[in-house]
Protein backbone atom coordinates (compact mmCIF):
# COMPACT_ATOMS: atom_id res chain seq x y z
CA UNK A 1 0.00 0.00 0.00
CA UNK A 2 1.65 3.50 -0.71
CA UNK A 3 2.11 6.02 1.90
CA UNK A 4 -0.34 8.03 0.89
CA UNK A 5 -3.13 4.97 1.25
CA UNK A 6 -1.69 4.58 4.77
CA UNK A 7 -2.42 7.96 5.58
CA UNK A 8 -6.13 7.60 4.02
CA UNK A 9 -6.86 3.93 6.28
CA UNK A 10 -5.60 5.52 9.64
CA UNK A 11 -7.74 8.42 8.71
CA UNK A 12 -11.37 6.30 7.95
CA UNK A 13 -9.84 3.75 10.48
CA UNK A 14 -10.20 6.96 13.75
CA UNK A 15 -13.32 8.19 11.81
CA UNK A 16 -15.35 5.22 11.67
CA UNK A 17 -14.21 4.04 15.35
CA UNK A 18 -13.27 0.63 13.74
CA UNK A 19 -12.04 -1.06 17.15
CA UNK A 20 -11.00 -4.61 15.10
CA UNK A 21 -7.34 -5.45 14.54
CA UNK A 22 -6.02 -4.43 11.30
CA UNK A 23 -2.64 -4.57 9.40
CA UNK A 24 -1.40 -3.75 6.00
CA UNK A 25 -0.60 -6.15 2.96
CA UNK A 26 2.29 -4.68 1.81
CA UNK A 27 2.77 -4.59 -2.20
CA UNK A 28 -0.77 -6.41 -1.99
CA UNK A 29 1.53 -9.98 -1.93
CA UNK A 30 -1.07 -12.20 0.29
CA UNK A 31 -3.70 -10.15 -1.88
CA UNK A 32 -2.17 -11.67 -4.71
CA UNK A 33 -1.58 -15.11 -3.09
CA UNK A 34 -5.46 -16.07 -2.66
CA UNK A 35 -6.35 -14.17 -5.71
CA UNK A 36 -8.60 -11.27 -4.30
CA UNK A 37 -10.91 -9.89 -7.18
CA UNK A 38 -13.27 -7.87 -4.67
CA UNK A 39 -13.58 -6.24 -1.36
CA UNK A 40 -14.58 -7.37 0.70
CA UNK A 41 -12.50 -11.40 0.38
CA UNK A 42 -12.49 -13.03 3.48
CA UNK A 43 -9.50 -15.76 4.62
CA UNK A 44 -10.30 -18.55 6.99
CA UNK A 45 -7.67 -20.49 8.76
CA UNK A 46 -7.84 -23.30 11.54
CA UNK A 47 -5.52 -23.27 14.25
CA UNK A 48 -2.74 -25.32 11.98
CA UNK A 49 -2.87 -21.98 9.49
CA UNK A 50 -4.85 -24.21 6.56
CA UNK A 51 -7.01 -22.46 4.79
CA UNK A 52 -10.34 -23.35 5.24
CA UNK A 53 -11.95 -20.37 3.18
CA UNK A 54 -11.61 -18.22 0.77
CA UNK A 55 -14.13 -15.97 -0.51
CA UNK A 56 -16.95 -13.33 -0.54
CA UNK A 57 -17.53 -12.29 3.16
CA UNK A 58 -21.09 -14.34 2.90
CA UNK A 59 -20.10 -17.18 1.34
CA UNK A 60 -18.61 -19.33 4.68
CA UNK A 61 -20.59 -21.05 6.89
CA UNK A 62 -21.22 -21.63 10.50
CA UNK A 63 -20.17 -25.50 10.22
CA UNK A 64 -17.13 -24.13 8.91
CA UNK A 65 -16.20 -21.72 11.92
CA UNK A 66 -17.10 -24.27 14.24
CA UNK A 67 -14.38 -26.33 12.28
CA UNK A 68 -11.76 -23.82 12.31
CA UNK A 69 -11.92 -22.79 16.09
CA UNK A 70 -12.02 -26.88 16.99
CA UNK A 71 -9.12 -27.37 18.80
CA UNK A 72 -7.97 -23.73 18.34
CA UNK A 73 -6.09 -21.89 21.48
CA UNK A 74 -8.47 -20.57 23.66
CA UNK A 75 -5.74 -17.49 24.60
CA UNK A 76 -3.86 -16.06 21.98
CA UNK A 77 0.06 -16.19 22.55
CA UNK A 78 0.32 -12.60 24.31
CA UNK A 79 -2.22 -13.21 26.29
CA UNK A 80 -0.35 -16.34 27.75
CA UNK A 81 0.87 -15.81 31.54
CA UNK A 82 4.81 -15.55 32.21
CA UNK A 83 4.64 -18.94 33.78
CA UNK A 84 3.67 -20.48 30.63
CA UNK A 85 6.94 -19.06 28.67
CA UNK A 86 8.28 -22.60 28.17
CA UNK A 87 5.39 -24.55 26.34
CA UNK A 88 5.11 -20.58 24.09
CA UNK A 89 8.94 -21.00 23.51
CA UNK A 90 8.37 -24.62 22.27
CA UNK A 91 4.75 -24.14 20.34
CA UNK A 92 6.51 -21.19 18.29
CA UNK A 93 9.48 -24.02 17.76
CA UNK A 94 6.74 -26.36 16.56
CA UNK A 95 8.01 -28.76 19.44
CA UNK A 96 4.95 -29.91 20.23
CA UNK A 97 5.73 -32.65 22.78
CA UNK A 98 7.91 -30.20 24.81
CA UNK A 99 4.89 -27.63 24.73
CA UNK A 100 2.51 -30.73 25.68
CA UNK A 101 4.91 -31.57 28.64
CA UNK A 102 5.48 -27.77 29.76
CA UNK A 103 1.89 -27.21 29.92
CA UNK A 104 1.01 -30.10 31.90
CA UNK A 105 2.74 -28.62 34.32
CA UNK A 106 1.19 -25.42 34.62
CA UNK A 107 -1.70 -24.97 36.66
CA UNK A 108 -4.78 -23.95 36.23
CA UNK A 109 -4.50 -20.22 37.01
CA UNK A 110 -2.26 -20.16 34.60
CA UNK A 111 -4.73 -21.91 31.74
CA UNK A 112 -2.44 -24.81 31.72
CA UNK A 113 -5.24 -27.68 31.18
CA UNK A 114 -6.63 -25.55 28.75
CA UNK A 115 -3.12 -25.24 26.78
CA UNK A 116 -2.53 -28.63 27.08
CA UNK A 117 -5.78 -29.82 25.32
CA UNK A 118 -5.66 -26.95 22.57
CA UNK A 119 -2.44 -28.38 21.60
CA UNK A 120 -3.52 -32.07 21.81
CA UNK A 121 -6.66 -30.86 19.53
CA UNK A 122 -3.44 -29.16 16.88
CA UNK A 123 -1.37 -32.17 16.90
CA UNK A 124 -4.44 -34.50 16.15
CA UNK A 125 -5.80 -31.88 13.84
CA UNK A 126 -2.73 -32.31 12.20
CA UNK A 127 -2.55 -36.01 11.63
CA UNK A 128 -6.24 -35.82 10.39
CA UNK A 129 -5.61 -33.16 7.60
CA UNK A 130 -2.24 -35.26 6.41
CA UNK A 131 -3.96 -38.40 5.61
CA UNK A 132 -7.30 -36.39 4.59
CA UNK A 133 -4.57 -35.17 1.84
CA UNK A 134 -3.75 -38.81 1.13
CA UNK A 135 -7.21 -40.06 0.92
CA UNK A 136 -7.93 -37.45 -1.74
CA UNK A 137 -4.71 -38.42 -3.48
CA UNK A 138 -2.80 -35.30 -2.80
CA UNK A 139 0.35 -36.92 -2.79
CA UNK A 140 2.00 -33.70 -2.29
CA UNK A 141 0.30 -32.22 0.52
CA UNK A 142 0.40 -35.51 2.61
CA UNK A 143 4.18 -35.97 1.60
CA UNK A 144 4.64 -32.42 3.03
CA UNK A 145 2.69 -32.99 6.12
CA UNK A 146 4.67 -36.41 6.17
CA UNK A 147 7.97 -34.72 6.57
CA UNK A 148 7.13 -32.00 8.76
CA UNK A 149 5.05 -33.95 11.23
CA UNK A 150 7.76 -36.23 11.62
CA UNK A 151 9.71 -33.25 13.22
CA UNK A 152 7.20 -31.45 15.04
CA UNK A 153 5.62 -34.62 16.79
CA UNK A 154 8.99 -36.02 17.70
CA UNK A 155 8.25 -37.84 21.14
CA UNK A 156 4.76 -38.51 20.67
CA UNK A 157 2.79 -41.30 19.13
CA UNK A 158 1.58 -39.57 16.39
CA UNK A 159 5.02 -39.44 14.97
CA UNK A 160 4.52 -43.17 14.30
CA UNK A 161 1.60 -41.76 11.88
CA UNK A 162 3.64 -39.26 9.91
CA UNK A 163 6.39 -42.12 9.37
CA UNK A 164 3.75 -44.48 8.26
CA UNK A 165 2.74 -41.89 5.83
CA UNK A 166 6.44 -41.64 4.06
CA UNK A 167 6.26 -45.53 3.76
CA UNK A 168 3.06 -45.53 2.62
CA UNK A 169 3.49 -42.93 -0.39
CA UNK A 170 6.57 -44.63 -1.12
CA UNK A 171 4.83 -47.75 -1.68
CA UNK A 172 2.50 -46.53 -3.73
CA UNK A 173 3.48 -46.77 -7.21
CA UNK A 174 0.26 -44.32 -8.31
CA UNK A 175 1.75 -41.52 -6.01
CA UNK A 176 4.65 -41.10 -7.75
CA UNK A 177 3.64 -39.39 -10.96
CA UNK A 178 0.76 -37.73 -8.94
CA UNK A 179 4.02 -36.15 -7.17
CA UNK A 180 5.49 -35.01 -9.66
CA UNK A 181 2.62 -33.55 -11.35
CA UNK A 182 1.97 -31.62 -8.37
CA UNK A 183 5.21 -30.36 -8.33
CA UNK A 184 5.06 -29.17 -11.71
CA UNK A 185 1.84 -27.40 -10.97
CA UNK A 186 3.78 -25.96 -7.38
CA UNK A 187 6.34 -24.42 -9.72
CA UNK A 188 4.06 -22.80 -12.06
CA UNK A 189 1.96 -21.23 -9.13
CA UNK A 190 5.58 -20.08 -7.27
CA UNK A 191 6.15 -18.46 -10.98
CA UNK A 192 3.39 -16.61 -10.19
CA UNK A 193 2.99 -15.77 -13.68
CA UNK A 194 1.04 -12.19 -14.33
CA UNK A 195 2.24 -11.46 -18.29
CA UNK A 196 -0.10 -12.46 -20.93
CA UNK A 197 2.85 -14.32 -22.59
CA UNK A 198 4.14 -16.16 -19.36
CA UNK A 199 -0.07 -16.79 -18.54
CA UNK A 200 -0.08 -18.38 -21.60
CA UNK A 201 2.63 -20.99 -21.13
CA UNK A 202 1.74 -22.07 -18.30
CA UNK A 203 -1.40 -23.01 -19.87
CA UNK A 204 0.23 -24.63 -22.49
CA UNK A 205 2.23 -26.86 -19.09
CA UNK A 206 -1.30 -27.05 -17.19
CA UNK A 207 -2.95 -28.64 -20.61
CA UNK A 208 -0.10 -31.12 -20.92
CA UNK A 209 -0.58 -32.24 -16.94
CA UNK A 210 -4.30 -32.56 -17.36
CA UNK A 211 -4.02 -34.99 -19.84
CA UNK A 212 -1.12 -36.93 -18.83
CA UNK A 213 -2.75 -36.54 -15.39
CA UNK A 214 -6.48 -37.71 -16.10
CA UNK A 215 -8.35 -38.56 -13.26
CA UNK A 216 -5.92 -37.50 -10.43
CA UNK A 217 -5.37 -35.16 -7.82
CA UNK A 218 -3.08 -33.16 -9.89
CA UNK A 219 -5.26 -33.18 -12.55
CA UNK A 220 -7.80 -31.19 -10.32
CA UNK A 221 -5.46 -28.82 -9.55
CA UNK A 222 -4.45 -28.22 -12.86
CA UNK A 223 -8.09 -27.51 -14.03
CA UNK A 224 -8.17 -25.55 -11.13
CA UNK A 225 -5.54 -23.38 -11.92
CA UNK A 226 -6.23 -23.53 -15.47
CA UNK A 227 -9.31 -21.59 -14.83
CA UNK A 228 -7.86 -19.40 -12.12
CA UNK A 229 -5.27 -18.17 -15.05
CA UNK A 230 -8.02 -17.81 -17.73
CA UNK A 231 -10.31 -15.50 -15.69
CA UNK A 232 -6.98 -13.47 -14.64
CA UNK A 233 -6.28 -13.18 -18.85
CA UNK A 234 -9.95 -12.38 -19.46
CA UNK A 235 -9.91 -9.38 -16.42
CA UNK A 236 -6.80 -8.51 -18.42
CA UNK A 237 -7.90 -8.16 -22.00
CA UNK B 1 -21.83 -15.36 12.49
CA UNK B 2 -20.77 -17.52 15.48
CA UNK B 3 -18.49 -15.58 17.79
CA UNK B 4 -16.09 -17.83 19.61
CA UNK B 5 -13.56 -16.35 22.04
CA UNK B 6 -10.53 -19.05 20.20
CA UNK B 7 -11.60 -16.48 16.67
CA UNK B 8 -9.13 -14.09 16.17
CA UNK B 9 -10.29 -11.31 13.38
CA UNK B 10 -8.02 -9.45 11.42
CA UNK B 11 -8.94 -6.76 9.32
CA UNK B 12 -6.72 -6.12 5.97
CA UNK B 13 -5.46 -2.83 3.92
CA UNK B 14 -5.10 -3.78 0.43
CA UNK B 15 -4.48 -2.03 -2.42
CA UNK B 16 -6.89 -0.46 -4.11
CA UNK B 17 -6.24 -1.63 -7.58
CA UNK B 18 -5.53 -5.36 -7.28
CA UNK B 19 -3.50 -7.22 -9.49
CA UNK B 20 -3.64 -10.02 -11.37
CA UNK B 21 -4.62 -12.55 -9.29
CA UNK B 22 -2.70 -15.70 -11.13
CA UNK B 23 -1.87 -18.38 -8.71
CA UNK B 24 -4.94 -17.88 -5.85
CA UNK B 25 -4.74 -20.48 -3.28
CA UNK B 26 -7.71 -23.23 -2.59
CA UNK B 27 -9.08 -23.93 0.43
CA UNK B 28 -7.10 -26.87 2.31
CA UNK B 29 -3.65 -25.48 1.33
CA UNK B 30 -1.41 -24.02 4.58
CA UNK B 31 -1.16 -20.30 4.80
CA UNK B 32 2.42 -18.77 3.80
CA UNK B 33 5.10 -17.09 5.58
CA UNK B 34 3.43 -13.63 5.90
CA UNK B 35 4.89 -9.88 6.92
CA UNK B 36 2.11 -7.57 7.82
CA UNK B 37 2.90 -3.76 8.50
CA UNK B 38 1.24 -1.77 11.09
CA UNK B 39 -0.40 -4.41 13.03
CA UNK B 40 -2.70 -2.35 14.88
CA UNK B 41 -5.16 -3.17 17.82
CA UNK B 42 -4.13 -6.20 18.58
CA UNK B 43 -1.16 -7.70 21.27
CA UNK B 44 -0.27 -9.52 18.09
CA UNK B 45 3.54 -7.97 17.12
CA UNK B 46 3.55 -10.21 14.22
CA UNK B 47 1.48 -12.42 12.22
CA UNK B 48 3.08 -15.31 13.66
CA UNK B 49 1.68 -14.49 16.78
CA UNK B 50 -1.75 -15.90 15.82
CA UNK B 51 -0.01 -19.14 15.71
CA UNK B 52 -2.60 -21.93 17.23
CA UNK B 53 -5.70 -19.68 16.44
CA UNK B 54 -8.36 -19.88 14.31
CA UNK B 55 -7.92 -16.73 12.08
CA UNK B 56 -10.76 -14.56 9.58
CA UNK B 57 -8.82 -12.47 7.68
CA UNK B 58 -10.86 -9.56 5.75
CA UNK B 59 -9.13 -7.90 3.20
CA UNK B 60 -10.59 -4.17 3.18
CA UNK B 61 -10.23 -0.74 1.50
CA UNK B 62 -11.12 2.37 2.64
CA UNK B 63 -12.71 3.72 0.05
Amino acid sequence: MTDEGKGDTEKWIAAKGAKYAYGYDKGGKLSRYFGVSGIPHVVLLDANGIVLYSGGAGGYTDELLRKATAGALPKPLWEWSAAAKNAKAALQKQQFKVAIDEAAKLGEPDGGPAIKTALEGMVKAKVEGMKAAYQKGDMLGAETASKSLQKELAGLPEQADAAKMAADITANTAAEPVLKNQRLIAKIREKAPTKRKEVEAALEDLAKIRKSASGTYAAEEADALTLQLRAALNRNK
Amino acid sequence: MLRHSWLAALALATTAFLAVPAHAQAPGSKMPPVVLEGLAQTGAKSFDDFLGRAVLIEFFAYW
